[in-house]
């Protein structure tokens, strides 16, 4: 064992490939935003309450707060900065934005990475299902409704765009 | 740094000698982390090694076998609550998954692990005194079976020895004519610990109850069985005035405490209102 624990983290992350040693023992939320410094994953609780760190591994929507960052070696994780681009939103971005659900904005990331996730088991989902899909995401602001019906709005122009597909997340 | 060394177990075999090789340091199992890793975070517990089993082949998936489910201790909510065998066979654990945190915490959090924190408030043991199952513990040399109302030994005291695994959960598939039922009180719909909750198995013949098991969580130092409803109710045709005298038995059964979730006499109400919840949809699925 290295008296530094320095391990290797060799994964995928936002679709490109990722090898370096860094120190082990904390959690992926960690080796995101200090080493990786991709600061759009959040953390509000730190306890697994408020999902403003949710990513997704392996296609699958977890809290980075309590995934120790050597389970995500080998794996795929897509954060906040690999769906859509400033100039290029995802149409869950762009509908929240337009429906008015951001507004400090701590929240977003996360919800969005849950929205991508229920879009994707469920690419019509109703407004309870909606409900259902962000219920482990707290936002201090908005009050929800508008959150809900931007995903809802997505949800549509997503069907639109692709009838009989599902819905593909936008990986830069 | 929340632990030195985090070791990932490829087999069960792997897992277990892993679990021992660490002369003098503070080795753990670690599945969905969901508990553990925020009681490293928060200082409540410490380790020195972390063993990852969430990938262990043997400790994953749900089976039958010889008439008997068999849930892997590894195995997910998600998995749990979409899986056609559960559903048909065990609606009680699907629908205690589906209330178990929210979406991101059934992903990650384990069956396994929810039995391994032994919380007297954890969603998934009720729905398993209920269906009566057996937990299946493996040590380095052998293999152990033991009824899960015994493994809870006490408040967060379970059966299980250093180096040793939880294994796989297994129950004998109801017989026809049963219906199960889970019913949560808590302060929220997601992401809340339960302040009571009641897990309910019948089974209906000619019309009357012929078996009844009511187990009832977060009313004692462990899950518990409620005798008293169970007597109440077999014998009975499913009616209100059964499901409102089997939840003054329940009532009668349950030792809670007062906590910041609720006072003693507010959950002596609430298991009356979860038990009686639980028997009507449970005698609703067995007709
Ligand atoms: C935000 C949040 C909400 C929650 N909501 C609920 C809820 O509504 N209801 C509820 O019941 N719980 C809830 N929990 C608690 C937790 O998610 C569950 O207890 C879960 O089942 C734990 O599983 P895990 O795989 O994450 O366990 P881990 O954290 O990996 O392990 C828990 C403990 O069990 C041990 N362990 C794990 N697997 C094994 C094994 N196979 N053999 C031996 N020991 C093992 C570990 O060493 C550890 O001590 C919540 C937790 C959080 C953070
Ligand atoms: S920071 Fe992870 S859930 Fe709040
Ligand atoms: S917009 Fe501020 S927390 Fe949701």
């Amino acid at each position: 064992m290295d008296e530094n624990n320095l391990i290797k983290m060799e994964l995928t992350v936002n679709g490109e490939a990722v090898s370096m040693i860094v120190k082990g023992g904390r959690r992926l939320l960690d080796f995101l935003r200090d080493d990786l410094h991709l600061t759009g994953t959040k953390e509000g609780c730190g306890e697994g309450e408020c999902g403003s760190c949710t990513v997704h591994l392996d296609g699958q929507s977890v809290l980075a707060c309590l995934t120790p960052m050597e389970r995500a070696i080998g794996c795929s994780v897509l954060t906040i900065e690999g769906v859509g681009s400033p100039t290029n939103l995802h149409p869950v971005q762009a509908a929240l934005l337009d429906e008015g659900g951001v507004q400090c904005g701590m929240c977003t990331p996360g919800m969005v990475m849950s929205a991508l996730d229920l879009l994707e088991r469920n690419p019509d989902p109703t407004i309870e299902e909606i409900i259902e899909g962000i219920s482990g995401n707290l936002c201090r602001c908005t009050g929800y409704k508008k959150i809900i019906y931007g995903i809802q709005q997505a949800a549509q122009e997503l069907q639109a765009a692709s009838p009989a597909g599902t819905v593909k997340e936008s990986v830069e | 740094m929340l632990y030195r060394k985090y070791e990932v177990a490829q087999t069960l075999p792997e897992a277990l000698s892993l679990l021992s090789s660490h002369n003098g340091a503070v080795v753990r199992p670690v599945a969905g982390g969901t508990d553990l890793i925020l009681q490293l975070h928060e200082r409540i517990l410490s380790a020195d090694v972390l063993v990852d089993i969430s990938r262990v082949p043997e400790l994953r998936g749900i089976r039958l076998e010889n008439g008997q489910l068999v849930i892997g201790a590894a195995t997910t909510y998600t998995e749990i609550s979409r899986s056609d065998l559960v559903l048909k066979n065990a609606f009680v654990l699907a629908e205690a998954s589906k209330k178990i945190g929210a979406v991101q915490i059934q992903n990650m959090a384990t069956l396994g692990g929810n039995i391994g924190n032994a919380s007297p408030a954890a969603d998934a043991i009720p729905g398993l005194y209920a269906l009566q199952a057996d937990v299946v513990v493996c040590g380095p040399n052998a293999e152990r079976r033991i009824p899960i109302t015994e493994f809870h030994q006490g408040y967060r005291k379970i059966d299980l020895n250093p180096g040793e695994l939880i294994k796989e959960i297994r129950f004998a598939i109801p017989a026809e004519g049963t219906g199960t039922a889970f019913y949560k009180y808590a302060l929220r719909k997601s992401q809340a610990i339960s302040v009571v909750d009641a897990a309910v198995c019948v089974q209906l013949s000619d019309g009357v109850i012929k078996h009844a098991t009511v187990a009832l969580g977060a009313v004692a130092p462990t899950i518990i069985r409620s005798p008293a409803a169970e007597s109440v109710l077999i014998g009975e045709p499913p009616s209100e005035d059964l499901f409102d005298r089997a939840a003054e038995a329940a009532c009668q059964d349950a030792r809670p405490i007062d906590d910041i979730r609720g006072s003693a006499a507010f959950r002596k109400y609430l298991v009356g209102v979860c038990t009686s919840h639980a028997v009507r949809s449970a005698c609703e699925r067995a007709a």
